[in-house]
C-alpha cells in the first residue's frame, strides 16, 4: 500500500472513453475469421495505460466494460513481404462506436493521470483501430465494503490482483487464461477469472444489479422520444399542418441537405424558400424550428443523418401530441459541438461584411445575377466561378471602351461577388463542396444587405 | 466390520419402482374394493389366507418386498424379510418423488377419483388404463412372483403406466405412474447407499422414519459446456462429445441421474451416500468439458415438510397459513427440483480443480485452456503419413485434446459437401427455470378448475398459489420434449430431404435450403411444438414458453462460429436471424397469428414494411405514427398495426420476416 492509499484508503477514478473502432482480439490465429472480444480484460487496460504513462516500477490496476458498441468487421489481406504475395483475406471482427467506463485504482502514480487524454489500445492499429479518447467521469470513488456480485470483466487470478480489487472470496469461478507479457518480448498465460464468475469484491468490478447494464437500445429510444416530443411541441406553435397539407418534397429535400451537409447548410436551404405558398411556408417555419431542437439535443446533434430522418418525417412528428398527449419529456442538452460548415460560413460572412464593397451604399442586385454566380460555383467550382466573373468583367470593359450599351451589373456588385468568392476560396470545406458554396453565395448576394448582420 | 445381514442387503437392491404397480388394477372391477382406500398394496391378496388363493409367493421377490409396506402386515414383513429396510427407503423416496398429492390432500377435492392422467401441456386426458379382469390380476401376481426387473415390467405394462395417473384425483392427476415409479425406484436406491444402521428395521411409521430426518439430500442441475469453441466444421464433433458425456454420466450414475436432456443433467443424492456431486463433476472434467451447476441441499425433514409432532409430512389441509398449527413448522410445497429463486438464481460455473496457474506459449488456439503441443495441419499430415498440402488457412497450435478431437472427428456427412446455397441452423434450448414456472402456472390453472370441498375452499387460493412443480411432472415433460425433437428431425428430413439435413445434436440441426424457403423450415419446427405442447402455445394460458427456439440463416459457407454465438444466447421464445440483415423476435403463443398477418402484408406492402422498420430503428413510436398514417391512406395494414400496438411484434422483426418470405419456394 503506497502513501496515497494509506492516507485516502482504496479509491477508484472513473473514466469514460470513446472510440470509433476498437479491436480486442480473441486468440484464433489460424483462421480466416477472427472474432473480437466484447469484454475489456484488465490486462489489456493495464498494458495500454502502461504504454501511455510509462513507469515500469509502478503498478496499474484498471477494470472496465463497454457500455455501448456495435460489432462490425474489417477485411484485409496480410502481405508476406518476403515472398511478395498477399495471403488469403482475413475478416476481423471489430467494435465500432464504442463507449466504455473504466475504473482505475488510485495510487501515488495513477492519481497523477490527466483528467483527459488519448491513447491507443488493442489490436489492428495499422488498420486504424484502437484510438481512444478518455475523460474523467468521477474523480475519486471510495472502494467501499466488498459485496457479492457477478464479475463483468477478466482479471488475472493472482493474490495481487485479488487484493487490488478487494476480492475476498470467489464463490463461482469461470476460469480462462490471459496473456501476460514478460521481459524479452515473451508472453505467458496466467489463469484468470472471467466474466460471469461470482465474487465478493469491490462494487466497481461487479455488474450493477442482477440484470446488468441497462440496454442501450432502450436508452436511445427514450432519448429520441424526448427529442421528438420536444419537436412536436415546437411545431405545434406554428401553423404547419393545420390545413392538413402534405409537404413531403420540401421536407425530403431539406432532410437530404441536412444529411449531406449538416445543420448550417440545411438552415440556409430552408431560409431560401421564400417564394412558396403560405401553407408551405408554414412547414418551412416548422422545419426551421425543428432544426433548432435537433441541433440542440443529443443524439441528433452529433448524428445529422438521424436528424435528417426525423426532418423528413416531420409531418408525422407533428402528430406526436395528438397521439401521445402533451407530456414533453426533458430534453437531454447537448454539448456544443463544432459545426464545420457553420464555422466556414461564419468566416466567409465576417470576411465579406468587413470589406469595403459590403459597406458601400446599397445597390439592388438582380436575383438572376446571384443565381448566375451561384450556378457557376455549383458547375465550375469557386475558382471556375471567379474565372468566369473575370471574363465577364473584361467583356464589359471592352463594351465600355467601344461605347456599346452594357447589360451587366454595376461595378460594386461584381466586386462584392468577387470578394465573396475570394473569401470562399479560403475555406477548403466550401471549395470541396460547390453545392454548399452555391447556397451561400446566393444568400449573400441576393439578400438585402445587413439583414443578417 | 460388515455383518452378514448388511452384505445380504447390499446384494438385494430395493426395487421401489414396483411399489405402486397395484394402481394398474381396477380393484372394484375385480371385486376387491376397500371402503377406505384403494388396496393398491395388494392388501386383499397378501394376507395369510388370501395368499394361497391368489397364488402370491412373497419369498425371493424384491418386487413384493417393496409393495407390501402397510403397518397391517408388520408381522408378515418381519417374518418374510427380517433384515430389509426397503420399506423405509421406498417410503422416503415415495415422498420425495411424489406428484402434487403430497402437498395437497386428496380429501380437499370434491370429485370422485379419476385414474386417467391429465396432461398439463396438452390438456388431454388419457383413457382409463386399469386392468379390470381377475385373470389379468392373476397374471400380474404371477409376474411379480418371479422377481422381474423393472425393465421387464415396463415392456409389459408401459402403455398402462403412461396412461395411469399417480394420484387419482381431479386436479392432482397430472403425473404419469411411469415417471413416478421410475423416480421413486432411483431415489430409493440412492437413499439405500447411506448409513441407516441407527434406524430400527421393524416399525413402519414413527420412530424409524424420524431417525432418518437428519439425512441430507442434495439435488443438482448441471449444464455441460465445452471449453472448446467450435470453429471449423471438423470441430463440431464436440457436440457429439457433449451428448456422449451426458449419456456416460447417465450410464455411470443411473440412479442419481433423474432426468437429462440436451446438455442438461438433473441429479440427486444423499450427502453421505455413495455418489457425491464431485463424482459427477470428475467425469465431466475427464471428458474435457466445463459445467455450470445449481445445487441445493436440504434435510429429509425439510424436503418432506415433516411435522415433528404429527410424525408425518404436512399437507395443505393441516397447515394454518404458512405455519403448521401444532408445531409452527413452516409449510412449504417445494420439491426436490426447486432451487433457490432469490439471490442465487444464477448457475455457478465450475472449473476443473487441477488447472495450472501458468501456461507457456503457445496456448491452444481452440480451447485456450492448455499448452499447445501440436500443430495443425502439419502434425495431422505427419501422423497420416501424407504430404502436407498448402494450407490456405494457416497453421494452428492445438493442445493434445483438441488435436485429438479434430483429427479423430468423423467427417460431417452433409456439411462438408455443401458448397453453395443457403442453410438454416435450428437450435432448441429448454430452460429449466422457465419450465418450472410454466408447469406451475398450468398446474395452478388446472387445480383452480376442479371443485373443492367446503373445508378446502378457504385455503384453496393460498394452497394453489404456493404450489410448486413435482419432479415426475418435469420428467414427463422432458420425455415429451425429447420426443418432439425426434419428430422435428423426422419432419425436417421429409421436408428438405436426407441429403440436406445435418443433425449435430438432438437440439441442433442444420438444414440446407435447396428446394425450400427458410420460413418453411421454421413453420415445420413450430408446428411440431404446437402439436406437442398446445396449452403452452396458447395466448390465453398466459404462460411463457419454456423452450427457446432459434433459427439462423445464411450462405452455407458462413462461419458456424458466428451462428453458434447467436444461437446459444437468444432471449425471446422464437428468434430468426438472417445473417447480415437482422433478427425477427416472436413469442410462441403469437407466432402463428403473427406469421399469418406479416406474410400477408409482405405480399402486397413489402417496401412499406421496410420503411416502417427503418423508422422503428429511430423511434418505435414514430413508426407507429407512420403505420397510422399508412392506414389512413388506405393501406390495409390494420391487423399488423394491432399486433405492433399490442407489442406482439416489432417492426424490425416484421422486416426480417418479410425478407424471409421473399425467399420462399418459388420466389
Amino acid at each position: 500500500m503506497d502513501k496515497y492509499q494509506k492516507e485516502n484508503g482504496r479509491r477508484y477514478r472513473k473514466y469514460g472513453f470513446t472510440s470509433k473502432l476498437l479491436c480486442i482480439g480473441d486468440r484464433m490465429r489460424g483462421s480466416v475469421f477472427r472474432p473480437c472480444l466484447d469484454v475489456l480484460p484488465a490486462t489489456t487496460l493495464e498494458g495500454a495505460l502502461r504504454d501511455r504513462f510509462p513507469r515500469p516500477d509502478r503498478c496499474v490496476y484498471a477494470i472496465g466494460r463497454f457500455t455501448k458498441m456495435q460489432k462490425d468487421s474489417l477485411v484485409y489481406s496480410p502481405r508476406d513481404r518476403v515472398a511478395g504475395v498477399s495471403k488469403v483475406p482475413i475478416q476481423t471482427e471489430v467494435l465500432a462506436d464504442v463507449e466504455a467506463e473504466v475504473y482505475i485504482l488510485l495510487n501515488d502514480w495513477t492519481v497523477e493521470y490527466p483528467k483527459q487524454f488519448s491513447m491507443r489500445m488493442g489490436a489492428m492499429r495499422a488498420q486504424g483501430c484502437g484510438w481512444t479518447e478518455w475523460e474523467t467521469v468521477e474523480d475519486e470513488i471510495p472502494a467501499g465494503e466488498p459485496v457479492r456480485g457477478t464479475l463483468y470483466s477478466r482479471i488475472p487470478d493472482s493474490p495481487k490482483w485479488r487484493e487490488a480489487f478487494g476480492i475476498k472470496n470467489v464463490l463461482s469461478q469461470r476460469v480462462g487464461y490471459l496473456p501476460i507479457p514478460e521481459r524479452g518480448a515473451r508472453t505467458y498465460y496466467h489463469r484468470a477469472l472471467f466474466e460471469g464468475s461470482v465474487v465478493c469484491g469491490d462494487a466497481a468490478i461487479l455488474l450493477p444489479g442482477s440484470e446488468g447494464a441497462t440496454p442501450r437500445k432502450h436508452e436511445h429510444h427514450d432519448r429520441m422520444a424526448s427529442v421528438l416530443a420536444k419537436i412536436a411541441s415546437v411545431v405545434a406553435t406554428t401553423d404547419a399542418g393545420k390545413s392538413g397539407d402534405k409537404v413531403g418534397s420540401i421536407l425530403a429535400t431539406a432532410g437530404a441537405v441536412l444529411a449531406r451537409y449538416g445543420y448550417a447548410v440545411a438552415r440556409l436551404h430552408l431560409e431560401e424558400k421564400t417564394k412558396l405558398q403560405q401553407k408551405s411556408k408554414d412547414w418551412v417555419d416548422a422545419a426551421l424550428k425543428a432544426l433548432e431542437v435537433l441541433e440542440g439535443c443529443e443524439p441528433t446533434r452529433s448524428n445529422p443523418e438521424l436528424a435528417a430522418f426525423v426532418l423528413k418525417k416531420l409531418h408525422l412528428v407533428a402528430r406526436w401530441q395528438q397521439r401521445f398527449g402533451n407530456q414533453v419529456p426533458v430534453c437531454i442538452p447537448a454539448d456544443p459541438l463544432p459545426d464545420a460548415y457553420g464555422e466556414a460560413f461564419k468566416n466567409v460572412e465576417d470576411g465579406v461584411r468587413n470589406s469595403d464593397q459590403y459597406k458601400k451604399p446599397k445597390t439592388n442586385i438582380k436575383r438572376n445575377f446571384a443565381t448566375e454566380v451561384a450556378n457557376a460555383v455549383a458547375r465550375f467550382g469557386v475558382d471556375g466561378a471567379l474565372d468566369r466573373l473575370e471574363k465577364k468583367e473584361q467583356s464589359w470593359a471592352q463594351q465600355r471602351q467601344q461605347n456599346k450599351p452594357i447589360k451587366g451589373q454595376p461595378k460594386e456588385n461584381v466586386a462584392l461577388a468577387r470578394r465573396i468568392l475570394e473569401e470562399m476560396r479560403k475555406e477548403e470545406r466550401i471549395v470541396m463542396t460547390p453545392n454548399v458554396g452555391r447556397i451561400l453565395i446566393r444568400r449573400l448576394l441576393a439578400e438585402p444587405r445587413g439583414s443578417h448582420s | 466390520m460388515r455383518s452378514g445381514a448388511d452384505d445380504a442387503e447390499s446384494r438385494t437392491q430395493p426395487k421401489a419402482e414396483f411399489h405402486d404397480i397395484g394402481k394398474l388394477i381396477d380393484w372394484a372391477a375385480v371385486g376387491l374394493h376397500c371402503e377406505k382406500a384403494e388396496p393398491h398394496e395388494f392388501e386383499r391378496c397378501v394376507g395369510d389366507q388370501a395368499r394361497g388363493e391368489w397364488g402370491v409367493r412373497l419369498e425371493g421377490s424384491a418386487a413384493w418386498r417393496n409393495i407390501v409396506r402397510k403397518d397391517d402386515f408388520r408381522d408378515l414383513r418381519n417374518q418374510t424379510w427380517p433384515d430389509s429396510r426397503d420399506w423405509l427407503y421406498t417410503s422416503h423416496a415415495d415422498n420425495l418423488g411424489a406428484g402434487f398429492g403430497r402437498a395437497i390432500s386428496e380429501d380437499l377435492i370434491k370429485a370422485p377419483p379419476r385414474q386417467r392422467r391429465h396432461c398439463l401441456w396438452t390438456g388431454k386426458e388419457s383413457p382409463d388404463p386399469r386392468l379390470k379382469d381377475v385373470t389379468e390380476l392373476r397374471e400380474m401376481i404371477q409376474f411379480l412372483n418371479n422377481d422381474p426387473t423393472w425393465e421387464k415390467a415396463e415392456q409389459r405394462y408401459r402403455k398402462l403406466l403412461l396412461q395411469r395417473a399417480e394420484t387419482a384425483r381431479p386436479g392432482l392427476n397430472v403425473t404419469t405412474l411411469l415417471s413416478h415409479c421410475r423416480t421413486v425406484g432411483k431415489l430409493a436406491r440412492v437413499l439405500a447407499t447411506c448409513n441407516w444402521k441407527t434406524c430400527p428395521k421393524d416399525p413402519w411409521k414413527g420412530k424409524g422414519e424420524r431417525e432418518g430426518w437428519d439425512k441430507e439430500v442434495w439435488s443438482a442441475l448441471y449444464e455441460i459446456r465445452f471449453s472448446h469453441e467450435p470453429f471449423r466444421a471438423r470441430d463440431m464433433h464436440v457436440f457429439t462429445l457433449i451428448q456422449e458425456a451426458v449419456a456416460a454420466i447417465a450410464k455411470q450414475f443411473p440412479d442419481n441421474v433423474l432426468a437429462y436432456y440436451d446438455n442438461v443433467i438433473f441429479a440427486a443424492g444423499v450427502s453421505k451416500g455413495r455418489v457425491q456431486p464431485s463424482d459427477i463433476e470428475s467425469v465431466i472434467w475427464k471428458r474435457g468439458m466445463l459445467a455450470t451447476r445449481r445445487l441445493r441441499t436440504e434435510t429429509l425433514q425439510r424436503h418432506l415438510n415433516w411435522c415433528p409432532k404429527c410424525e408425518r409430512p404436512l399437507r395443505a389441509r393441516e397447515a394454518d397459513g404458512a405455519k403448521h398449527k401444532c408445531c409452527g413448522t413452516e409449510f412449504r410445497t417445494d420439491y426436490l427440483s426447486s432451487f433457490p429463486n432469490e439471490g442465487d438464481r444464477a448457475a455457478h460455473w465450475l472449473s476443473p480443480p487441477d488447472l495450472p496457474e501458468r501456461i507457456e506459449e503457445p496456448i491452444c488456439e481452440v480451447c485456450k485452456m492448455a499448452h499447445a503441443t501440436k500443430n495443425w495441419p502439419t502434425d495431422a499430415y505427419a501422423a497420416a503419413g501424407e504430404d502436407e498440402e498448402d494450407a490456405a488457412m494457416g497453421p494452428e497450435d492445438l493442445c493434445e485434446q483438441c488435436f485429438k478431437l479434430r483429427s479423430e472427428a468423423p467427417k460431417l456427412q452433409q456439411l462438408a459437401v455443401w458448397t453453395e446455397g443457403a442453410l438454416v441452423w435450428v437450435h432448441f434450448r429448454l430452460d429449466f427455470e422457465l419450465l418450472r414456472d410454466a408447469l406451475r402456472q398450468l398446474a395452478q390453472a388446472y387445480l383452480s378448475e376442479v371443485p373443492w370441498k367446503q373445508n378446502g375452499k378457504a385455503k384453496k387460493n393460498e394452497v394453489v398459489k404456493r404450489l410448486d412443480v413435482s419432479l415426475p411432472v418435469i420428467v414427463d415433460f422432458v420425455d415429451d420434449y425429447t420426443r418432439a425433437l425426434e419428430e422435428i428431425r423426422r419432419r425436417l428430413q421429409k421436408l428438405v430431404g436426407d441429403n440436406n439435413l445435418e443433425p449435430l445434436m438432438n437440439n441442433l440441426l442444420a438444414a440446407r435450403l435447396a428446394d425450400v424457403g427458410p420460413l418453411e423450415v421454421m413453420e415445420a419446427c413450430l408446428e411440431v411444438l404446437r402439436e406437442t405442447f398446445p396449452k403452452l402455445c396458447k395466448v390465453e394460458s398466459g404462460v411463457r414458453f419454456p423452450i427457446r427456439v432459434a433459427f439462423s440463416a445464411s450462405n452455407v459457407k458462413h462461419p458456424f462460429f458466428q451462428h453458434w454465438r447467436y444461437l446459444q444466447a437468444t432471449e425471446r421464445e422464437v428468434e430468426f436471424q438472417l445473417v447480415n440483415s437482422g433478427v425477427a423476435r416472436l413469442d410462441m403463443a403469437d407466432s402463428f397469428a403473427v406469421m399469418k398477418v406479416v406474410l400477408e402484408a409482405a405480399k402486397h406492402h413489402s417496401s412499406s414494411l421496410h420503411n416502417l422498420a427503418m423508422m422503428a430503428a429511430t423511434q418505435p413510436a414514430l413508426a407507429q405514427l407512420a403505420l397510422l398514417d399508412k392506414q389512413e391512406r388506405g393501406l390495409k395494414l390494420d391487423e399488423l398495426a394491432d399486433l405492433v400496438k399490442d407489442g406482439k411484434i416489432d417492426l424490425e422483426s416484421v422486416r426480417i420476416l418479410a425478407n424471409l418470405a421473399s425467399r420462399r419456394r418459388g420466389n
